[in-house]
């Protein structure tokens, strides 16, 4: 019967993916290839295979609560274990543990609920997988653990109980594996620790200029806080000045546009001929413009031109002859030249 | 290395790859905080530090600008009338002309007050500009005297125009005071400023 996963996300089934994860990870912890658990996991040292001299150094590991102290084995010869080699599929990992059950339960020679078995994993290749499978009769194993605690009575420590496999051994479950673990992630801890220290200590060293010079940026910031705080009213005199001379500026540029016409009115009389008689005299701005009659507004026209003061003289209209008068009547327009204005 | 890695089983292999770069990512962001935080400080300290020596300077001159500040009030008290003059300013202006014009003998015909703000497009002006416009009867003498005053006026004051016109004769009734032959007809702008801020 086809039955959902409880993991899916969009159809797609997550838990194959949470089981390749768990898998990574148990292969970085326990993988020969990696390198951690012959680093980090304790030796195992068998029993049963020393020689007399070594006896001293046992006792002394079973008095050792160090997490690196060696583990104690009891080696189960190779007569009395039954290895079985298997095949898997490289993709198959994920189910290696159900693999090894399944194969227990079909080649074991015992019920399985009277079988002890371990496995270890021989050979990996990139496409294929080889276990070794090691299985004893429970009542054997529990006969050889028994017999290794009797040599090494009082020892609180479980002892572990190892399959011989030609020049390799392989761990039966439910013998001391679970204390071994627990020695190794104990290490591991301790290893990560210390580690995580030295990485903290490093960036500690690496921040510590950015610390220092953001440290002192702030109390700059501070001691600027409290200059303004200080200086406070001096800015505020200041800002009043700088804010005084633009107006001055400005008052000043204002009036320079405009032209003082009292002088300009005394240089006009003082050239003007006494047979020249104004009507109208008007000043705009730097544009002086004057009519009236004169005996000869031409020569009247010549000596404002040759005095040097103006620009732009012109008579918008022609000189005509007032007979009436018996003079010419005029209408000039000049701009005053700036620089004689002074 | 590189051996060692490619040796490794697969899920290995790619557990070790993604912790390697949320390492790298998590090295990568506390180096690049560490810069920003670095290049920051460093950046702001160099702008802070000129800004406290200018306000010690400040600090050493202060009497200093408490003078010239007296000094620039003065002048500018020279160039315009206060703002706390407000409207009356220029009325002010126009009762002193019409008094100076009569002073020196000219009679005043008419005046009018214009006022408009110094470039009015301009968001923040600085001054509204006080203008008179005169109508005056008098002598060439009488009008010299007057625009002398106008010079020497405090706040300055410009005249922005001026039309002399000779009157036209007209025939004396009987009994009537006679004209003057040099009494001109004046009209004239005389402009000042008085401050808007502040």
């Amino acid at each position: 019967m086809d039955q959902a996963s409880p993991f899916s996300l969009f159809g797609l089934d997550l838990s194959q993916y949470a089981a390749r994860i768990l898998l990574g990870w148990q292969q970085l912890l326990w993988g020969e290839e990696v390198g951690l658990r012959d680093r980090f996991c304790p030796p195992v040292r068998f029993i049963n295979q020393q020689s007399p001299d070594q006896a001293g150094s046992t006792g002394a590991a079973l008095n050792n609560d160090a997490t690196d102290a060696p583990g104690l084995g009891w080696l189960i010869p190779e007569s009395e274990v039954l290895i079985r080699e298997v095949s898997l599929p490289i993709d198959g990992e994920i189910f290696l543990r159900e693999a090894v059950i399944s194969t227990v339960q079909s080649h074991s020679p015992f019920d399985f609920a009277e079988t002890s078995f371990g496995f270890r994993i021989a050979h990996r290749s990139p496409t294929e997988l080889t276990l070794t499978v090691a299985m004893v009769l429970r009542a054997t194993a529990e006969a050889h653990a028994r017999e290794a605690e009797a040599q090494v009575h009082g020892v609180a420590t479980p002892i572990e109980l190892w399959a011989e496999d030609g020049s390799s051994a392989v761990m039966l479950e439910g013998f001391g594996e679970s204390d071994r673990a627990q020695r190794y992630y104990a290490n591991l801890g301790r290893f990560a620790v210390r580690t995580a220290t030295a990485v903290a200590a490093i960036a500690m060293i690496l921040s510590l200029p950015a610390l220092w010079v953001s440290q002192h940026a702030g109390q700059l910031a501070e001691l600027k806080s409290e200059t303004q705080a200080r200086v406070g009213s001096v800015v505020a005199v200041r800002e009043e000045l700088v804010q005084s001379q633009e107006l001055n500026a400005a008052a000043r540029s204002f009036f320079e546009a405009y032209v003082d016409y009292g002088p300009w009115l005394h240089q006009v009389s003082a050239l003007t001929p006494d047979q020249v008689y104004f009507q109208r005299l008007g000043l705009d701005g730097s544009t002086l413009t004057v009519s009236g009659l004169a005996e000869n507004a031409a020569d009247y026209q010549r000596i404002l031109a040759e005095a040097g003061m103006f620009s732009e003289l012109v008579a918008p209209s022609a000189f005509t002859r007032d007979e009436r008068a018996g003079r010419e009547r005029f209408t000039l327009s000049m701009r005053l030249m700036s620089e004689l204005a002074e | 290395m590189k051996q060692w890695f490619l040796l490794l089983p697969r899920e290995a292999r790619a557990l070790l790859l993604a912790g390697a770069v949320v390492g790298a990512a998590i090295a990568f962001l506390w180096l690049s905080s560490m810069a920003g935080l670095l290049v920051g400080s460093i950046r702001e300290a160099s702008i802070v530090k000129p800004q406290i020596a200018r306000l010690l300077g400040y600090e050493q001159v202060g009497n200093e600008f408490d003078r010239v500040l007296e000094q620039a009030t003065l002048q500018l008290r020279e160039l315009s009338y206060e703002t706390a003059e407000g409207a009356q300013a220029g009325a002010r202006l126009q009762q002193s002309l019409r008094g100076f014009a009569e002073e020196y003998g000219l009679v005043v015909t008419g005046s009018q007050l214009l006022t408009e703000d110094e470039s009015a497009e301009e968001d923040d002006n600085l001054f509204e500009v006080l203008s008179v416009d005169l109508s005056l009867q008098g002598t060439p003498m009488a009008l010299d005297q007057f625009l002398t005053e106008i010079r020497l006026h405090t706040p300055i004051l410009a005249v922005s125009s001026l039309d002399l016109v000779r009157p036209r004769t007209i025939r004396q009734r009987r009994g009537a005071s006679p004209q003057n032959p040099d009494s001109l007809n004046i009209r004239m702008t005389v402009v000042g400023l008085r401050e808007l801020r502040r």
